[in-house]
């Protein structure tokens, strides 16, 4: 059997990638990671982002309540929130890096009802 | 997850410090060595202030601070008309060549018009005067918590009366003209 070069070439045609974008939210996420990771100021390029980058990172903070407890000095954290995506991924990278074990199984007495 | 209002309000604060370290930093001073902007209300504030004054320090020729133990000294050098109808927790003198410029030029009223009418949001409760002796701008406060509207607001003024300051100097060459035809030269 011969191997077609042409046939090959159209086949890779559908596998095609996309130059990668820059996306523009990127000031938002640096600034996002600054203020989670507690970053000190001697760290930060401030050239990497914009004053609305950081108004945008404020606005995120002033809604990350989603409900408040009876007391009224606690709160639970809207999952969806920017300050939680981040912590959610960086807990992964963190495990995934630091856990020999890495395969997740699911401990009947994890399940809290 | 949870989060106690302690540390969101913290890291409400924290944010504002942030902002002003981007300010500063886009008017060319060097933060690097500025302090840390994380801050916890129930631990340690001051840093927010630090900030503050290194940055406003290094951008005008001096800012003056007067706490509530100090009305009576800062009524010794500008009077009582803005403390006899109570004395503020804090106040800010703010002194810079532009300001006396502006404040002795025909641009004056123009200059002190836009400092009464600036307004800071709600988590900054203060006035924004002129000195009586014209040597810069004053704010009056009893609550002051996001310092980044402050920042905002003073550096607002500073290019304000910089602008004014060279309108006026235009006009000196130039002369003053209808405004129809005012036109910089070409």
């Amino acid at each position: 059997m011969t191997f077609d070069i042409s046939i090959f070439e159209s086949q890779l045609e559908q596998f095609k990638s996309e130059p990668i974008k820059v996306n523009k939210d990127k000031g938002v996420s640096i600034v996002i990671e600054h203020i989670w990771m507690h970053s000190s100021t001697s760290e930060i390029d401030f050239d990497s982002f914009s004053l609305d980058d950081i108004e945008v990172a404020f606005d995120e903070m002033n809604s990350l309540p989603l409900h408040f407890d009876e007391g009224g000095e606690v709160f639970t954290c809207n999952h969806n929130n920017l300050f939680m995506i981040l912590d959610v991924l960086s807990d992964i990278c963190y495990k995934m890096t630091n856990f020999t074990n890495k395969r997740f199984v699911f401990e009947e007495d994890d399940l809290f009802l | 997850m949870q989060m106690d209002v302690y540390d969101h309000e913290s890291y409400r604060i924290s944010i504002s410090n942030l902002m002003m370290l981007k300010m500063f930093h886009d008017r060319g001073i060097n933060v690097k060595n500025f302090s840390t902007f994380i801050i916890h209300t129930q631990y340690n504030e001051s840093a927010s202030y630090e900030i503050f004054f290194d940055g406003l320090n290094q951008l005008f020729e001096s800012i003056v601070h007067f706490d509530f133990g100090q009305i009576e000294e800062f009524e010794g050098l500008y009077g009582t008309s803005f403390t006899d109808e109570g004395s503020p927790e804090f106040i800010y003198c703010i002194h810079d060549p532009v300001f006396k410029k502006v404040l002795s030029g025909p641009h004056a009223q123009v200059f002190t018009d836009n400092v009464e009418s600036i307004e800071f949001d709600e988590m900054n409760e203060g006035s924004l005067n002129i000195l009586p002796d014209g040597s810069g701008i004053v704010y009056l406060a009893d609550y002051s918590s996001f310092l980044h509207e402050l920042v905002k607001g003073f550096l607002h003024l500073k290019d304000l009366a910089i602008r004014l300051n060279k309108q006026h100097e235009r006009e000196l060459k130039d002369g003053v003209s209808n405004q129809l035809f005012n036109r910089k030269s070409a």
